[in-house]
């Protein structure tokens, strides 16, 4: 995922150590060892929903209409919005048979499911006013309730929910988020938080060198001690996605070994 | 159904193009061939179907002594109970199968019978006097209508049936001879102008109608005898049409579409319960420990309206609300303490609840408001008076009625009303009863057989409430379990039955079991075609019941119910609104819509359907099924429910409110409206 170009490369840190290997023990322990923590964030720039539409039959038939109608609804409810910035993409579609058998002792019937996932991409979201994004966020929300579609997000079916005096109540679950937020061009953000990192252990390492009356030397060695990027909800994520609209942070962590000089040396 | 796809969907987002199969199921130990269906016809018992099929299997090898001795045991039995007259499920009463496989014999077949019985048949003709001359001229034509003296023999006893009044007992014998006797020496055109008499003073009008054809394309300048009078045929029974027939309404394929307002604002809404005791009623299977949700958790109340009033059957509690105003106009209790009536117990049954307007008279299915929800306590039938609420008879105070539970919709009709009902204490054998409508006497009661399921039993789950439907003098009766019976609405004697594919209904009942979502939806008469989907029936079956016969059937969504049906489409609706051709019986198309009661009634007009959901009101364009609007309205708290329309005023009916909004202004308006409430006014999301 990450290009070594950007990031110290392992040859590079390999080298570093067969360098340091060869140095005598004393010069090993002439060395010191830091830190560095770096942290950016940026606006996120793309919403996604995930939907799905399908359509179930006994008659094989009448699943296929059912499905190429549901699509055809949900497709053409997104066209009439006319959002420039929205893209409407078909995804996976699955196929599923399963038994119907609610009668006892009767032969059990099967069924035909044509299921299709939909992808929405909603676009340029970070130059949206956040009043005018909620709005347009709930439009496509109900747009997709309305053309019958479901919210994959949504771990319950609509029928297990009950309103109850305008509070939505979720039986036994937990509420899930519908709408994913995410940062489309993120590598340089990583290559800031390297930045940040680096100068991070740095300025560490200084202050350490101080108090021992030594100055840094060398870069001896670097270990990229966390590769994670976290969510603002402080779980680790595989890419810069959020399900909350807010700035994201991406974090890096580098472990950096200096040489210690005297504070003659080197002069 | 509505778990399974919830399964699929959320199984789909992880699994990619994927094919899952389930396992086979096993069929049952019992009787691996003939699962047990959930009701059951008052049949013959199987010895007298497999004589049946004996006399056929040997009439076909033309071995007449077996063959006539195996149906013996046909004639013997009772003529009335009904015998399958197919494969296919239709059911006819004994007599009426025995004289059929008669008369279909070839005419060496007809030739040996009259060999073998001619003689006996003579002589209980000659007999045939005095007070055994019924039973006797009877005995010919059930037994012997193949021998020299069987039509002879019909025709006597279609006369003493019409003089008696069984108008449909003495149509079959005169037609049997038409149908039946080609040989017959007597007038054919005598007896099509005597049986179309007798179809009519039944009040089965289309029967008039084929036989008044015939007469007129057959034989139109021929004279019949009647009475001493010798009549042209055919200007006889115009005569007869023009002074007997009664008027009636235009089809309800033709109703012109509804003009829901602009703005969401309504012109009234009346809130039926607070929100915390909606909240609390829809939490009552959780409260009793079970994690399960009842029938009353997503019920919507029983509901009828007129051009004055909207009128609620809400758990017993009985109200009129005014239509222009929204003002509640009368009611029979107050219902403060409904919720916490409601908690108390679980056998709520709160689709047995109905309510019908006719005329001046609400017709209500109830229990009493300090029963709710308690076993064993019978609904009743009563009559009120719809301005204020005043109380006529009920079926509690009226000896030859206290031991029925009331089941159904009630079905209003002249001086009588039809309701289904079962007897106290004996809740699967289902029954059909006449009152008359004055002072709720008796006047039959029909039994049309038998759940496998006691539905006194099944307070989880919706039980299955009879729909009724009057046409041309004949009654049809809906179990919703898997059987239809016609009836003669005069006698309550049964015409005919079909037995349909329809699921057992889960009695048990487990924490946590999931509820199922379920629709119900009265039969649709369209001229002679039937159409029946019954509320646990994956099936859809059109059947002309002129003959009857089964004309058709299809798979559809057990979920589905019945809205609609016009020249060209068939509309269902429930998790989905379907289209139908009716022509190749195939999926137009479907358009599925928000899920949230079952208990739904959407209106279908001349190019529309409309469907009130948890989200608003749906309005779909029947040619394709998209939406043509979606009017929100203002009830979108609520789970959905009923639609139902006034000359002025559509109203919605959700487990929370009743919301009136104005129809703009419209050609046609009032016209619709009128058809569409008389649609919609036969029951709140029931019948």
């Amino acid at each position: 995922m990450f290009s070594t170009r950007r990031r110290p490369s392992t040859l590079a840190v390999c080298a570093c150590l067969v360098h340091a290997l060869a140095w005598s023990a004393a010069a090993q322990e002439r060395a010191i060892s830091v830190t560095g923590n770096g942290e950016v964030s940026a606006r996120p720039n793309r919403l996604q929903i995930e939907l799905q539409t399908s359509g179930m039959a006994e008659l094989t038939q009448d699943a296929i209409i059912k499905y190429d109608d549901a699509l055809r609804r949900v497709t053409e409810a997104f066209e009439k919005l006319q959002l420039d910035q929205l893209a409407v993409e078909p995804g996976d579609i699955s196929f599923a048979s399963t038994l119907v058998n609610n009668a006892r002792g009767a032969q059990a019937k099967p069924q035909m499911a044509i299921l299709q996932s939909i992808k929405l991409t909603l676009s340029q979201v970070d130059q949206i006013p956040q009043k005018e994004l909620v709005a347009t966020v709930g439009k496509l929300i109900d747009t997709a309730q309305d053309a019958g579609a479901t919210i994959s997000n949504n771990p319950v079916g609509s029928f297990n929910m009950v309103n109850q005096g305008g509070r939505l109540i979720v039986r036994n679950q937990v509420a899930q988020p519908l709408v994913a937020l995410w940062v489309s061009d993120f590598e340089p953000l990583y290559d800031q938080a390297y930045q940040k990192a680096f100068e991070d252990a740095t300025v560490r390492a200084e202050k350490l060198a101080k108090l021992a009356h030594k100055k840094l030397g060398d870069v001896l060695s670097i270990d990229e001690s966390s590769q994670r990027v976290y969510g603002p909800d402080g779980s680790a994520v595989q890419s810069l996605a959020s399900v909350r609209l807010g700035p994201i942070p991406v974090r890096a962590s580098l472990r950096v070994r200096f040489a210690l000089l005297s504070e003659d040396q080197g002069e | 159904m509505a778990l399974a796809v919830g399964c699929l969907l959320s199984c789909a987002s992880q699994a990619r193009a994927q094919i899952v199969l389930a396992a086979p199921v096993v069929a049952s130990e019992e009787n691996p061939n003939e699962p047990k269906r959930p009701f059951t016809l008052p049949a013959q018992k199987n010895e007298v179907a497999e004589s049946l099929a004996d006399f056929r299997r040997y009439a076909e090898k033309t071995t007449w002594e077996r063959a006539f001795k195996a149906l013996e045991k046909v004639q013997e039995a009772d003529p009335n109970a009904l015998t399958p007259s197919s494969s296919d499920g239709l059911y006819m009463p004994t007599r009426q199968v025995l004289r059929l496989a008669l008369a279909e014999l070839p005419p060496a077949g007809k030739q040996a019978y009259r060999l073998f019985h001619d003689a006996d048949a003579k002589t209980l003709f000659s007999q045939a006097e005095g007070k055994d001359e019924t039973e006797k001229l009877r005995k010919v034509f059930n037994d012997f209508f193949i021998t020299s003296v069987g039509d002879a023999a019909a025709d006597r006893l279609g006369d003493i049936y019409f003089e008696q009044g069984e108008m449909d007992k003495a149509a079959e014998c005169w037609q049997a001879v038409v149908k039946w006797c080609p040989e017959s020496s007597l007038p054919r055109v005598r007896l099509l102008v005597k049986s179309a008499i007798a179809e009519a003073r039944g009040g089965h009008w289309d029967a008039f109608d084929d036989l008044n054809r015939e007469v007129r394309q057959r034989h139109a300048e021929e004279k019949v005898v009647l009475g001493g009078k010798s009549l042209a045929a055919s200007e006889h029974l115009d005569a007869f049409e023009k002074k007997n027939r009664p008027e009636t309404r235009a089809a309800e394929s033709r109703q012109p579409d509804l003009h829901l307002p602009v703005a969401d604002a309504p012109s009234w809404q009346f809130r039926i319960i607070p929100q915390r005791d909606a909240s609390a009623i829809a939490q009552v299977g959780m409260n009793w420990g079970w994690g399960m949700r009842f029938p009353v958790a997503e019920m919507v109340p029983a509901a009828a309206v007129d051009d004055q009033r909207a009128y609620l059957n809400f758990l017993g509690y009985l109200l009129a609300v005014d239509v222009k105003t929204g003002k509640l106009l009368w009611r029979s209790a107050r219902f403060s303490d409904l919720a916490q009536k409601v908690q108390q117990n679980q056998y709520h049954y709160p689709e047995q609840y109905a309510i019908v307007v006719s005329g001046d008279t609400l017709w209500c299915v109830t229990r009493d408001v300090g029963q709710i929800g308690q076993h064993g306590q019978p609904f009743r039938i009563g009559r009120w008076e719809a301005a204020t609420g005043k109380a006529g008879w009920n079926s509690q105070n009226i000896n030859d009625l206290q031991q029925w539970n009331i089941m159904g919709v009630p079905l209003p009709a002249g001086d009588r009303v039809y309701v289904a009902a079962a007897k106290n204490g004996q809740g699967a054998e289902q029954y059909v009863l006449a009152l008359q409508a004055s002072d709720g006497k008796l006047l039959w009661s029909t039994h049309l057989g038998t759940h496998q399921a006691d539905q006194t039993q099944m307070w989880h789950r919706r039980t299955a409430q009879p729909s009724l439907i009057l046409a041309g003098g004949r009654l049809f009766v809906e179990s919703h379990a898997g059987g239809l019976v016609a009836l003669d609405a005069a006698s309550g004697a049964i015409e005919w039955a079909f037995a349909y594919d329809s699921s057992m209904p889960d009695t048990n009942n487990w924490y946590n079991q999931p509820s199922s979502f379920t629709t119900l939806a009265p039969p649709i008469l369209v001229g002679k075609t039937l159409y029946i989907k019954g509320m646990r029936s994956d099936r859809i079956y059109a059947i002309d019941v002129s003959t009857p016969k089964l004309l058709w059937k299809r798979p559809v969504g057990e979920s589905s119910m019945l809205v609609g049906v016009d020249d060209e489409n068939l509309y269902l609706s429930g998790e989905e609104v379907l289209a139908i051709d009716l022509a190749t019986q195939k999926l137009k198309w479907a358009s599925r819509l928000p899920n949230g009661t079952g208990w739904l009634k959407p209106l279908v007009t001349h190019d529309r359907v409309y469907q009130f959901t948890s989200r608003g009101i749906f309005e779909l364009d029947k040619r394709n099924g998209d939406t043509v609007r979606l009017f929100r309205g203002s009830d979108l708290d609520s789970l959905g429910g009923v639609m139902l329309a006034t000359s002025t005023r559509v109203l919605t009916v959700s487990n929370l409110a009743v919301t009136a909004y104005a129809l703009s202004e419209g050609a046609g308006r009032d016209d619709a409206t009128k058809s569409a409430q008389a649609t919609a006014a036969i029951g709140a999301g029931r019948n």
